[in-house]
Parts: structure tokens; C-alpha cells; sequence
């Protein structure tokens, strides 16, 4: 079920909490004040944008100053930005991209960095309609990808594409709190041009000499043929590589390779990495399923029922927590309406194949993947 | 009359309806949202009006002038939101837009019914159980007699005075639907249902006609009586015309009730629910803003057949709708407001002795 994420804590205090009982509505009052002003709100956390920039030929920077509700952001963290496109809202996280932990008390502005995903809603709609002057929602920020409290000696970054950005923030803010340890940053990208932050890493591996940036390009001027990622392209490029603590953040795929190996050499507690998405799912058709609750408890749904009928037919393995509030099975009361927070199902009433986080009615949903519901 | 329709016959007849509602689920957006957000903005504009003048306007010149009208404002705000916003995104017309503002099962209305009671007591007891007799219990709600189906008793005789009564005291009537006194004192609810029932209506109770009875009063200082009763006379107003709206919804005219039938619920095709519903609810011919003060319950049978289509989308389905209707030979029940009510008014008289065939029976 939805929740209002961002419900600010003045209104829990008890007296506060007294005037609610006898009528007082705080979102009624909010509705005025963001009248007056958008990015004001007494319950909901927002940013104006204040600055935009372009980093390369399909990547820009926002520059966001956050309203009151503010709570802060470490290097690594991302935040939610919620937009509108045609009537709907949608949310997509995106990493800090600058040197700097901001504090709740700071009224300083967090940059986030978005690249074009081809056919993407956020990304094209960010870089085509936002511009210095508009007020975004936002959520707060979150995301365990954070530097531990106890440094290791040397690191080893990897990333890709615009997996680049929680990396870089972290690698900034290190540098300028005075790491000495070595840190060796690769990046795989297509090209010269479409280096995010190119400039930026230069010029820290210049002031900073325990920096070294190596770019991994799939093509460049005077290069025969694309450089990938695998053992033997990394031992040439770093040759110490497996006594570094790793991070690694970038595409699924490239990043599936890079796990692979560093569990092929026993160092997988010694890589630290971040998705920045699923990889699409492109069933079509009913499948047996797992059913991930949001107690965490797994039910198996068996091909052709709908979410509903596997979870009432589970009723007596379910807590009351667990089971869904249902009314008429067939699509039309909303009772059973719950939110699915990853895998794809199909609208057994339009035949249509949705994935992603989502309000769904269980009664007409079949499983085209594995479902987590939240 | 309406034909009765073999099962391939209302198959087809719901195939062409999934058609229609297809059509325009498929480009839900933009204009929604916009809708919705106007409405909102007019129904908060006049809340805060009607409150302010309210407040404010008691000095004795001014007071004959400013009372009437912030109680048409409230009034006027309270009907909106009942009905064009909060009726309707409760059924989940607006889910689509991920807006938790607008999220059908957390949004809280502006009536002492509590929400959650009501979506299981409307949107799947009565939406799915429409003018079953012993099922849907808003059929007569409990306290009128409005069908020669539904079991005469000897409290029916005053039915006309119930029907003022139920009127008046409407937002309290809906609230304590859910309790199902008249369920439980037959013994076919529990204790325990009710109980639970009648705490969340008094919790609900307690904060809404806590703010038009004691905040707002306290707030307003010295016209403390004048707050108190233009909150009253708003409320009132609210009660009285969506109570008319909504007995024109299922009553007048031909439409009809059903027996209930559990193996032939159990059975029924997504079709032949159409066809049930359809001929269960009666519309009320009228402009837009007779439609928006209606939230477009003024088409009942639109709203029924397609309860998650945002409701403004009605009066472009109607015509197709009829048109199907026309073609497999089914009743549209439909009229101007006083046609409509005048025609429950006259059940209401009828239905308040018994039937001809239950007399003899009885005797
Ligand atoms: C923790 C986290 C941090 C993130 N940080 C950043 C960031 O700093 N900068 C940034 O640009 N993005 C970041 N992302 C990705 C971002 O949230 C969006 O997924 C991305 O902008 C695409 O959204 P969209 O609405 O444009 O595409 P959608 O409309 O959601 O997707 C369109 C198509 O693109 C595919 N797709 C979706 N995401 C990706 C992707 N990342 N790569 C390739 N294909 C994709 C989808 O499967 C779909 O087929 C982050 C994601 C997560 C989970």
C-alpha cells in the first residue's frame, strides 16, 4: 500500500496528534501553503532545481535545493525524485554525484546526475522539461553503498556507464577528507565523449597522486578493438587487483561479469557494488512463481492462478498480516488492491504485462516472474 | 421491458461494454489529472470561503448576507467531496495516477462514515451484490421499503417519514450502515463486527463533527452560535441532496432488484454481471455541473457498469453504452431529476402497505 513517505514528524507530536482527533488536518492547511509557494509543503519533502549542466552529449547534472524536510545524504546514497509525466507520478532513484556529505543542518544543494536510457519515461523526461526554476519531489535519501568507518588500505573502483556517479561521489569525498591509500579507478565506457565526469577525475588524479583513472574504451581513436572487462584485461590494467578492496557499479550485465570473477577467486565479501536496476523481464506468458511477502515469508504460486487465489489458498500458512484484504475477485471493487515492489504480472483483464514497483489488484494479476509484495 | 438475454446473447452484450470501457482506459492521463485537481481546487477554494464567511461575517449588517452565503459554500464543498472526489477516488478511478494523495484505499472522506467500512460495504458489498435482496443491504438501507420484493413489515407503513428521516440524518445513516444493527439484531453478524464497527464510526464521528461542532465554534470566538449552526445548516444541505441523488440511483423506474441465488453468483459470466447491473440502476438526465454536484452518480449505470473509470469520462461513454443497450434489446433507465425522484417518492408511498400477493398470504 502506498504510504505518504515523506509525513514529517511534527505532526506525531501530541498535541498536534490531540487536534487531529477533534478535526484539525494538516493536509488541508499544506494544500494552501504549497499554493503559495511549490516547493513549500508542511508534510512532504521537495527540491527546486536550481541549477542544470550538461556533462556529456546524453548525461546531465541537476543541482537540487531540498525544502525543510530535508534529512540529509552520504556519499553513495541515492535519492527518489518523483515526477509527473501525463497524469502519472513516477519514481526513479538517483545516486549523489558530488564530493560532499550534506547535512540536515546545511542548507547547502545535493547534485544528482542522470544519463538518457533509451526509451526511458524519467530519464528523457528529466533532461527534456526540467530546467533550473522547477520544483521536483523527492525522497529521502537511503542505500547501504557507503564507505565503511574502517578505510582498507587500497581500492580498486569499477564502473560503467552511469554507474559511475554513487562511485565518484564516494571517491571525491575520501580524497578530500585526506585518504592516503591507493585507489585505482576504471571506468568501461563506449567513448572518449561519453565520459561522465571525465574532466572532474582528471583533474583529482592531478592533485590527488594516490589517484590513477584508467578509461576502458569500447572505442577510440587509435584503438584496433573494444576493451572489455575479464581476469586478464584487469590483471594487465591493474596488477594487484585482488588484494584491493573493490567497488563496482554499473550496467547488470557488466556487473554480473565482474561477480562472477571475484567469486571464481574467493573475494566476494571484499567487493562492495550497487544495481541500479533489474535487468528487463521479458516473459510473456503465466509461470510458477515465487511470492516474496512483505514479512519476507515465500509462498509458490502455481502457473494460471492469479496472486489472490494463491494467497487465500495459502490462507492457513498466512499470518493476518500477511493476507489480503479481497472483495469481489474479478477486477472491480479495489479491495485487494496491494503494492508490488518488484516483478512483473499480467493484468488478466486487459492482457497487459506490467513490471517495476506498483499498485496491482491481486485478483487479476497472474505472475510473469517472481513477485515481492510489499 | 427489458429482454432477457440467453448466456453467448449477454456475453457479447459485455464484450461490446469491455470495448467502450477499453477505450477509454487506454488513454487515461493529462486530462484527468487535470480533472480531478480542479475539482479539488474548487471544492477546498469554497470550503475555505464558507468557513471564512462563516467566521468572520457576524456583524449584525453584514450577518444576512454573509451566513447564507458561506453555508452555500460549505454546503456546496461538502457535495464535492463526498461526491465528485471522494466517492470517486475511493473506487479507485485515480489509482492509475500513483499519487498517494489520491490513493483509493488510503484516502480518508470528508463524511463521519469510515472509509475503510465503506469501501468493503460499497465498493464490493454493494458493487457487487447490486439489487440483490438479502445481499445488498442498500437496498432500502436497511429501513425502507422500496421493491415489492423485498419482505413487507409492519414498520414499512412508515416509510415516508422514514425517508425524510434517513434524509435528513443521511451522513450519520451511511456512517452507521456498517454497525448492521438490523444484521446483528437478526443475529446474522457478530457482536464483535458491530462493536468494532461502531467504534471506528465514533472515532470518525468524534473528529468530523468535532471540527464543525467545538474547533471551528472555538476558533470563531464570539460567533460561536453562528459557526455552529451554519456548519449545521452546510451539513444538512449536503445530507438532504445527495441522499435525493442517490435513492435516484437504483430505485426509480424499471430498474430492477434480483433474488438472490448463490449458485447463479457463482456462475455468472463478466457478461451477464453486466447485464444484472445495467438493469439494476437508473440515470438523471442533466448539465455538467448538475453532473459534477452529482459526481456523476447521475449516471448510475455507467458508474456501475465501469465503477474505476474516472467518473468524468461518463457522459462521453453514455451514448455507446445506450446504443449496445438499444441494440440487445435492454432497458435504459433514465430521466430528469423530478421525474426520477418523483417516481422513487411514488414507491415509497406504494411499497409502505404490503403487496397484494403477500396480503393474501397472510391472510
Ligand atoms: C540505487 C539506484 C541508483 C541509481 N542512480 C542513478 C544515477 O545516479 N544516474 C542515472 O542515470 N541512473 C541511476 N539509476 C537508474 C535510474 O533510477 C533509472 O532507472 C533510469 O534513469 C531509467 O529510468 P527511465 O524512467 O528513464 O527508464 P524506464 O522507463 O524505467 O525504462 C525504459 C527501459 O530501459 C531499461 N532500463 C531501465 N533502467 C536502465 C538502466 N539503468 N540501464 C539500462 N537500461 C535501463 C528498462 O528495463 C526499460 O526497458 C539508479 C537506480 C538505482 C536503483
Amino acid at each position: 500500500m502506498t504510504q505518504l513517505s515523506n509525513t514529517a514528524t511534527w505532526t506525531q507530536r501530541p498535541l498536534v496528534r490531540m487536534a487531529q482527533r477533534i478535526g484539525f488536518e494538516p493536509a488541508n492547511v499544506d494544500y494552501f501553503v504549497e499554493k503559495l509557494n511549490p516547493v513549500w509543503s508542511l508534510l512532504n519533502l521537495r527540491a527546486t532545481v536550481v541549477n542544470v549542466r550538461e556533462e556529456t552529449h546524453d548525461t546531465k547534472s541537476f543541482e537540487l535545493q531540498p525544502n525543510m524536510h530535508w534529512q540529509g545524504i552520504s556519499a553513495g546514497q541515492h535519492v527518489g525524485v518523483n515526477v509527473e509525466i501525463n497524469g502519472v507520478t513516477h519514481k526513479r532513484r538517483y545516486s549523489l554525484s558530488r564530493a560532499e556529505a550534506v547535512n540536515a543542518d546545511e542548507s547547502k544543494t545535493i547534485q544528482i546526475t542522470v544519463k538518457r536510457v533509451e526509451g526511458g519515461l524519467v530519464s528523457n523526461h528529466l533532461h527534456d522539461h526540467i530546467q533550473a526554476g522547477d520544483v521536483i519531489g523527492l525522497e529521502a535519501a537511503d542505500g547501504d553503498f557507503v564507505l565503511p568507518a574502517e578505510l582498507p588500505n587500497s581500492l580498486l573502483v569499477l564502473t560503467a556507464g552511469s554507474g559511475i556517479t554513487p562511485v565518484f561521489s564516494q571517491v571525491a569525498t575520501l580524497l578530500n577528507e585526506g585518504y592516503q591509500g591507493s585507489i585505482e579507478f576504471l571506468h568501461y565506457v563506449r567513448s572518449p565523449a561519453d565520459r561522465i565526469f571525465g574532466e572532474q577525475l582528471e583533474a583529482l588524479a592531478q592533485q590527488y597522486s594516490n589517484l590513477s583513472v584508467q578509461w576502458c574504451f569500447e572505442a577510440a581513436e587509435g584503438q584496433s578493438k573494444p576493451e572489455r572487462f575479464s581476469a586478464k584485461q584487469l590483471a594487465k590494467r591493474v596488477a594487484d587487483y585482488q588484494e584491493r578492496n573493490a567497488m563496482l557499479c554499473g550496467p547488470a550485465g557488466f556487473m554480473e561479469a565482474v561477480r562472477e570473477h571475484w567469486a571464481d577467486i574467493g573475494r566476494s565479501d571484499a567487493l562492495a557494488f550497487e544495481y541500479f536496476g533489474a535487468p528487463p523481464v521479458d516473459a510473456t506468458d503465466a509461470i510458477d512463481a515465487n511470492i516474496t511477502l512483505k514479512t519476507g515469508k515465500q509462498i509458490q504460486l502455481n502457473a494460471g492462478e492469479t496472486l489472490l487465489d494463491s494467497l487465500l489458498e495459502n490462507g492457513p500458512n498466512l499470518t493476518a498480516d500477511e493476507l489480503p484484504k479481497y472483495g469481489c475477485k474479478r477486477g472491480v471493487c479495489h479491495e485487494c488492491k496491494c503494492r508490488k515492489t518488484s516483478g512483473a504480472v499480467k493484468n488478466l483483464l486487459t492482457g497487459k504485462v506490467t513490471a517495476g514497483e506498483e499498485d496491482i489488484q491481486l485478483c487479476i494479476s497472474a505472475p510473469v516472474s517472481d513477485v515481492t509484495l510489499g | 421491458m427489458t429482454k432477457v438475454l440467453t448466456v453467448e446473447q449477454a456475453n457479447a452484450f459485455g464484450a461490446e461494454l469491455d470495448a467502450v470501457r477499453e477505450q477509454q482506459m487506454n488513454n487515461l492521463g493529462e486530462r484527468d489529472a487535470k480533472h480531478i485537481r480542479r475539482m479539488i481546487k474548487i471544492q477546498k477554494s469554497l470550503a475555505l470561503a464558507g468557513r471564512l464567511l462563516l467566521w468572520f461575517g457576524f456583524m449584525p449588517p453584514m450577518f444576512v448576507v454573509t451566513w447564507p452565503l458561506g453555508v452555500l459554500c460549505l454546503g456546496i464543498a461538502k457535495i464535492m467531496e463526498n461526491m465528485e472526489i471522494g466517492h470517486n477516488v475511493m473506487h479507485g478511478q485515480y489509482d492509475w495516477m500513483n499519487d498517494p494523495k489520491l490513493n483509493s484505499q488510503t484516502y480518508d472522506w470528508d463524511t463521519v462514515s469510515d472509509s475503510d467500512g465503506w469501501r468493503y460495504t460499497h465498493n464490493y458489498e454493494h458493487h457487487t451484490y447490486t439489487n440483490i435482496i438479502g445481499k445488498d443491504r442498500d437496498v432500502g438501507y436497511g429501513v425502507l421499503r422500496v421493491s415489492k420484493d423485498q419482505p413487507w413489515e409492519p414498520h414499512h407503513l412508515l416509510n415516508p417519514v422514514s425517508n425524510v428521516l434517513l434524509a435528513a440524518g443521511f451522513d450519520a445513516g451511511v456512517g452507521l450502515h456498517d454497525v448492521q444493527v438490523d444484521e446483528f439484531l437478526k443475529g446474522k453478524v457478530s457482536a464483535k463486527r458491530s462493536w468494532e464497527a461502531l467504534k471506528r464510526f465514533a472515532r470518525k464521528a468524534t473528529r468530523l463533527w468535532g471540527k464543525d461542532y467545538v474547533l471551528f465554534p472555538l476558533l470563531s470566538g464570539p460567533n460561536f452560535l453562528g459557526v455552529i449552526a451554519g456548519n449545521f445548516a452546510a451539513n444538512m444541505i449536503r445530507n438532504v441532496w445527495s441522499n435525493m441523488i442517490i435513492m435516484c440511483g437504483h430505485f426509480p423506474g424499471e430498474a430492477q432488484t434480483y433474488e438472490y441465488d448463490e449458485s447463479v453468483l457463482e456462475t455468472e459470466t463478466r457478461g451477464q454481471w453486466y447485464v444484472r447491473q445495467m438493469n439494476g440502476s437508473a440515470n438523471i438526465e442533466g448539465g455538467k455541473v448538475f453532473h459534477i454536484l452529482s459526481g456523476h452518480l447521475s449516471h448510475q449505470i455507467e458508474h456501475h457498469l465501469f465503477p474505476d473509470v474516472p467518473a468524468h469520462r461518463y457522459p462521453d461513454m453514455a451514448p455507446a453504452v445506450r446504443e449496445i443497450c438499444e441494440k440487445y434489446g435492454q432497458h435504459y433507465e433514465t430521466g430528469p431529476f423530478l421525474k426520477q425522484y418523483g417516481s422513487f417518492l411514488g414507491k415509497i408511498f406504494k411499497y409502505a402497505l404490503p403487496t397484494r400477493k403477500q396480503q393474501l398470504a397472510a391472510a
